[in-house]
């Protein structure tokens, strides 16, 4: 399943609805849905703020592979910025040292099994997996 | 849908889904606050990084004179961002 979408905040029910039509069809639980929403949000709400050299439409893919669930975002068109050699944010700092922000990378890595970067052609594609047990088809 | 409520006994309950596009909404009523407020995420389906951020400047704000937020009736889910983000180390968060 793949869906385009005008690269801006406004686009995010446009992407919870997308999401939540693919987990309809698979009858996926809520945790799968709620780990799918928020890494999605993340990662979009990421490209909107800090990949701004292009307006072009973000590319969203869900699809199913065995065991996996591989929820893709493609920003076409942009400079290289690999979200894996991001420095790690320290979630165990003192309040006062804490940035403010920079939260949502950490939380997608705890919500999603695998997060891969690559740059090809111009093109960011930030691939998210998540293993899920077989029932959902 | 979102919502955030100031009700009574310096009580902020937080309704509905709280996404990257509602900030605003919420930082008006938490930009407000000045001492020691509890926050019900009863009902409460769904935060993401953005609102954890408007949490966090509102509880180094106030612990910076004494006061905080406390946090109430979390979903399972939403306390378990809580807990990705470290965030059980600097907030009280009473269990339900």
């Amino acid at each position: 399943m793949e869906k385009k979408l005008k690269k801006d905040l406004s686009s995010l029910n446009e992407l919870f609805d997308f999401i939540q039509h693919y987990a309809d069809n698979k009858q996926m639980d809520s945790d799968i849905r709620f780990a799918l929403n928020l890494a999605a949000e993340e990662i979009f709400t990421n490209l909107v703020k800090y990949n701004t050299q292009s307006r072009n439409d973000i590319r969203i893919t869900l699809q199913k592979k065995g065991d996996q669930i591989i929820l893709a975002l493609t920003d076409f068109n942009v400079e290289k910025f690999d979200i894996n050699q991001i420095k790690q944010y320290d979630i165990h700092q003192p309040l006062s040292e804490r940035p403010v922000g920079k939260l949502g990378l950490p939380i997608v890595k705890k919500l999603m099994d695998k997060v891969e970067y690559e740059y090809k052609n111009h093109n960011s594609i930030i691939t998210l997996v998540k293993y899920v047990r077989n029932e959902y088809v | 849908m979102f919502d955030i409520q100031y009700g009574e006994n310096k009580e902020i309950r937080l309704i509905g889904k709280f996404d990257a596009t509602q900030a605003d909404k919420a930082k008006n009523i938490f930009d407000q606050i000045q001492d020691t407020h509890t926050v019900n995420f009863e009902k409460l389906d769904y935060i993401s990084s953005m609102g954890l951020s408007i949490l966090l400047i509102t509880q180094k704000r106030l612990l910076d004179v004494g006061h905080e937020l406390i946090l109430i009736n979390m979903t399972r889910h939403i306390r378990e961002v809580f807990g990705y983000a470290g965030f059980d180390e600097i907030f009280k968060i009473v269990p339900s």
